[in-house]
């Protein structure tokens, strides 16, 4: 069965003044029409990259080195600008992490939502009219009618992420990038987000890429999960096998360092050293100078992601 | 909305209080009524008596409570010069400043704003880079030189343009002298019309552009881009929208600028507007136009600074609202 | 002191100061512009205030690239016979000190007024509202004010007296503002911090924790903001020079030339006018474009005006 998504061996490199720094290196996923997967790593591993360039709006100076995109069957990383016009926002719909910055402070949100469809359904009036109020409806958006005629700043930081998420339905898109969607959200608003977006997946059948540091939400919402480290993904697996079994030394290290693993101990299990810049990656293995259990090989040869013996796929020479 | 448009306004008033006090200070010290209305020629005696007549040995308070009076009534003093109302004086010299201003704006605005926003979209461009370099060219070229120069490139040298006045005007309305509806008219408005504008189109150029790029930037103009928006509506409905904001409030400022400028571009072009009343009033030492001119000039400010402040709680949002800035 | 030569040689400012070359050219011009201004009395061909060396038989030669000039006047000379390029020199000298000195003084009034505003809660919002109105105004407007009252107060020949320490008086008290923003904004940035914090802990007086802590974190934005606030004095010093409110003709700035000059234009002697024109517009170009650097390489948000 054709793929939703298909990522292969995607490069993405960063002209910088003083050279190119690679953010994103040989990296391949897929996800299937209706699946979930969770990407996973800290700030700068390249996730927001990564979810970027699926729908070529990487900020400069970056850009699409090598590699291929393809969705629904289409080979979208070569596509001219208009043509990915057609594909933003309505076969693929992204939600950004900070609603507040999202939406545009000086227009209204009916504005807002039904230039969406004017832009790619060529709809416009009572037409556009009603399928906005039945998003807003899908997001649980009370007085919806009322709404549309609102600002931004009106709402408050949930209501916000809700009415993004309700944008993001306006075209019934195949896929959605959630990049970080609740991390600028209150602890409490932030479970009834991801399950808001847990159940419209599931009803409107959508695929879903979710982009996070956030271990504890990744568990709970996705089925697959793809952890990523300083711009490689360095293993992909289901998700109760990644968190319960994790076989990559930094996965390991990740869960290890969660404040429940503490233990009775008080201090927590840090990793330790820092996921290095991009300019300062160690040739070979990225992690090979932070990991225990490190060989001459690792610092030789950048392992490539293959399935082991435990059916995860994982990019380390130590596993089997 | 309503809290804030009366603060601003009760803002205003006292503002015109603190300038009308200032002036009135000034015609009270140097100033010399007497002069102004009998002239030069009368014995000490009559003097006095004059003075008394006028209620000039009243005390302070009690004058300037009279000269608020008299100014709100429309009565600025008399010009001793000119021998008449001031008020007349310069209702008949505004005419020709407001059209000169008028002019410079349009062209400010109608350049600045497709400059400014190209600049931002394509900064690396050939075009964007002239303009900009041009821009700090003509911030560094005061005012009065530009004049100087236009003057000197087509009027003495190619013959083209007249230098000085404002040409043939015609009445309107019984009271405003317009040049803007005779050919000659306006050829003699394009110059100073163009000098005037010159401090102020580099700066509204840079500050929308640099107001633009910002807002390019946003992570809601990203956002608009991920949605798939067609180039034309990210920039001018997302983009522009959220750049005049505070292009507006710092623009309304400017006027403030645009009318010392006045002062300037009108004594080269000898263009019988307030701005060269003004100087010739300090020359001669005619303190009832130079103090009347001051208040008057401050009202505009006034006045205007506060409308652009409530048309700024207008169109935005946050403001309208919430009633708070 | 050698220490710190050396940091500077090995900073990062002198790198990339190298290589831009808008940047060492236009300090370069402003050098040179800066001490021919000074060296007048040394390097100036003939010495225009000396009515002895003056013939009103020269008066207005061309500049001697044309048929008609001479090698002596270089530039020509003007209606009374004076050297042009030496009136220029001298001219470009008074107009230097007078915005140097003006700025100095609103630099001086600002931070005094911008440090007491940041501090001292009470005194900020009535500080900052005249701040406002006055800037409101516009500088320009401002200065034009006080120089037709002081002329009016002083008379037309005692201003031109004192012409040069007023100006700087008025151009001094027209800008303060900026100033004062820009040391307030730092001020309250600065307040926050926890250096702050820790020094009134150990019980320092607050004027000692304004004058040796938080002045010296102000001064990156004031020197920003000074080099163009340089040009923008001159060029309100040329304005009020050309309305007449400025240097006289005895002792004229580049302003009082040009506006000498003007009238002579119909006349066919363009250089009387236009020549100390190009000087003005070049000396506040380079400044202006040294000001421009300077602000991008150490903060491209701090100065929109």
């Amino acid at each position: 069965m054709e793929k939703l998504l298909s990522i292969e061996n995607l490069n993405v490199d960063f002209a910088m003044r003083t050279g190119t720094l690679r953010a994103v290196n040989n990296v391949s996923l897929t996800v299937d029409k209706g699946e979930r997967l969770g990407l996973v790593g800290e700030s700068g591993a390249g996730k927001s990259v990564l979810g970027f360039s699926i729908i070529n709006l990487i900020s400069k100076p970056g850009y699409i080195a090598s590699g291929r995109v393809s969705f629904q069957g289409d080979d979208i990383s070569k596509y001219s600008d208009e043509q990915m016009r057609n594909v933003r926002g309505n076969r693929i719909s992204m939600i950004f992490q900070d609603p507040m910055m999202t939406l545009n402070p000086v227009l209204t949100i009916g504005v807002q939502m039904q230039e969406t469809l004017h832009a790619h359904a060529g709809m416009s009036g009572s037409a556009a009219t009603e399928i906005c109020l039945e998003k807003l409806q899908k997001v649980y958006i009370s007085s919806p009618l009322k709404r549309l005629n609102q600002y931004p700043h009106e709402f408050s930081g949930g209501m916000r992420q809700r009415i993004v998420i309700a944008i993001s339905l306006l075209t019934n898109p195949g896929l959605i990038i959630a990049d970080e969607p609740t991390t600028a959200l209150d602890v409490t608003i932030q479970a009834e987000i991801m399950d808001l977006l847990l159940e419209l997946c599931k009803t409107e059948r959508m695929g879903l890429l979710l982009i996070t540091h956030d271990l504890a939400v990744v568990s709970q919402v996705t089925q697959r999960i793809a952890v990523m480290y300083a711009g490689t993904i360095v293993e992909l697996g289901p998700t109760e096998e990644i968190i319960h079994t994790p076989q990559h030394p930094y996965t390991k290290g990740l869960l290890g360092a969660l404040p429940q693993k503490a233990g009775g101990s008080r201090r927590l299990n840090q990793i330790p050293g820092v996921m290095p810049g991009l300019a300062k990656i160690p040739p070979g293995c990225p992690f090979s100078n932070r990991c225990s259990m490190v060989q001459d090989i690792c610092r030789s040869t950048r392992p490539t992601l293959d399935t082991k013996a435990s059916g995860n796929q994982v990019a380390c020479h130590m596993v089997d | 909305m309503f809290a804030f448009t009366i603060k601003r306004i009760v803002q205003a008033i006292v503002v015109m209080l603190i300038i009308s006090l200032i002036g009135f200070s000034i015609k009270h010290n140097f100033g010399d009524p007497v002069r102004e209305l009998v002239g030069e020629r009368v014995t000490p005696d009559e003097r006095a008596q004059i003075r008394d007549r006028l209620g000039l040995n009243d005390p302070f308070l009690v004058q300037y409570g009279r000269f608020l009076v008299d100014a709100l009534h429309g009565d600025l003093g008399r010009s001793f010069f000119f021998k008449r109302p001031v008020t007349d004086i310069i209702l008949s010299k505004a005419p020709a400043t407001l059209e000169l201003v008028l002019c410079a704006s349009l062209i400010v605005i109608l350049l600045s704003i497709p400059m400014g926003i190209y600049s931002a979209i394509y900064p690396r461009r050939l075009l964007s880079r002239l303009i900009m370099g041009s821009s700090i060219v003509g911030v560094s070229i005061p005012v009065f030189l530009t004049a100087i120069m236009l003057i000197y490139i087509f009027s003495v040298e190619l013959g083209w343009l007249p230098s000085f006045g404002r040409g043939e005007t015609i009445r309107l309305f019984g009271f405003w002298d317009s040049g803007l509806l005779t050919k000659d008219g306006l050829l003699h408005l394009i110059m100073p019309s163009i000098a005037l504008s010159s401090i102020m189109l580099p700066l509204f150029i840079r500050l929308i552009r640099s107001e633009m790029m910002e807002v390019l930037e946003s992570e809601y103009v990203k956002f608009a881009w991920a949605k798939g928006l067609h180039p034309r509506r990210v920039w001018y409905v997302h983009a522009f929208k959220n750049t005049l904001l505070p292009v507006i409030t710092v623009g309304g400022v400017q006027l403030g600028i645009m009318v010392a400028f006045t002062i300037l571009t009108e004594t080269v072009f000898q263009w019988q507007g307030m701005g060269s009343m003004f100087i010739e009033s300090v020359s001669r030492a005619d303190t009832a136009l130079m103090v009347s001119y001051i208040v008057v000039v401050g009202a505009i400010f006034v006045v205007v600074n506060t409308v652009v402040d409530i048309i700024y709680g207008l169109v935005n949002p946050t403001v309208r609202v919430s009633g708070r800035r | 002191m050698g220490a710190r030569w050396q940091q500077f040689k090995a900073s990062d400012f002198l790198h990339y100061f190298l290589r831009d070359p808008v940047a060492y050219v236009s300090f370069t011009i402003l050098m040179v512009l800066v001490v021919s201004a000074f060296a007048a009395p040394l390097i100036a061909p003939h010495n225009p205030y000396d009515p002895s060396t003056i013939d009103i038989m020269d008066a207005e030669t061309p500049p001697a690239w044309t048929d008609q000039g001479t090698r002596t006047f270089v530039l020509g000379t003007d209606d009374m016979g004076r050297d042009m390029l030496s009136t220029m020199l001298y001219g470009m000298r008074i107009s230097i000190i007078i915005g140097v000195g003006a700025v100095f003084l609103q630099a001086f009034i600002g931070i005094v007024i911008g440090l007491v505003s940041g501090y001292i809660r009470r005194l900020d919002n009535i500080l900052m509202r005249i701040a406002d109105v006055q800037l409101s105004f516009s500088t320009y407007m401002i200065a034009i004010f006080i120089g037709a009252i002081f002329q009016m107060v002083f008379g037309v020949a005692n201003y031109e007296k004192i012409a040069a320490p007023l100006l700087i008086l008025i151009i001094g008290i027209a800008e303060w503002p900026q100033y004062a923003r820009t040391v307030r904004a730092s001020v309250l940035a600065e307040r926050r911090k926890e250096y702050v914090e820790a020094a009134r802990v150990i019980g320092l007086s607050k004027l000692r924790i304004m004058w040796r802590h938080i002045l010296p974190n102000t001064l990156s934005p004031v020197l920003v903001i000074s080099t163009v606030q340089v040009a923008n004095a001159i060029m309100s010093e040329a304005a009020l020079s050309f309305l007449g409110l400025g240097m006289p003709l005895t002792k004229p700035s580049l302003g009082a030339l040009i506006t000498a000059g003007f009238e002579y234009i119909f006349s066919g002697s363009w250089w009387i006018t236009i020549l100390p024109g190009i000087l003005l517009v070049l000396l506040i170009l380079v400044i202006n474009l040294l000001g421009d650097w300077v602000r991008d390489y150490l903060n491209p948000k701090l100065y929109k005006g």
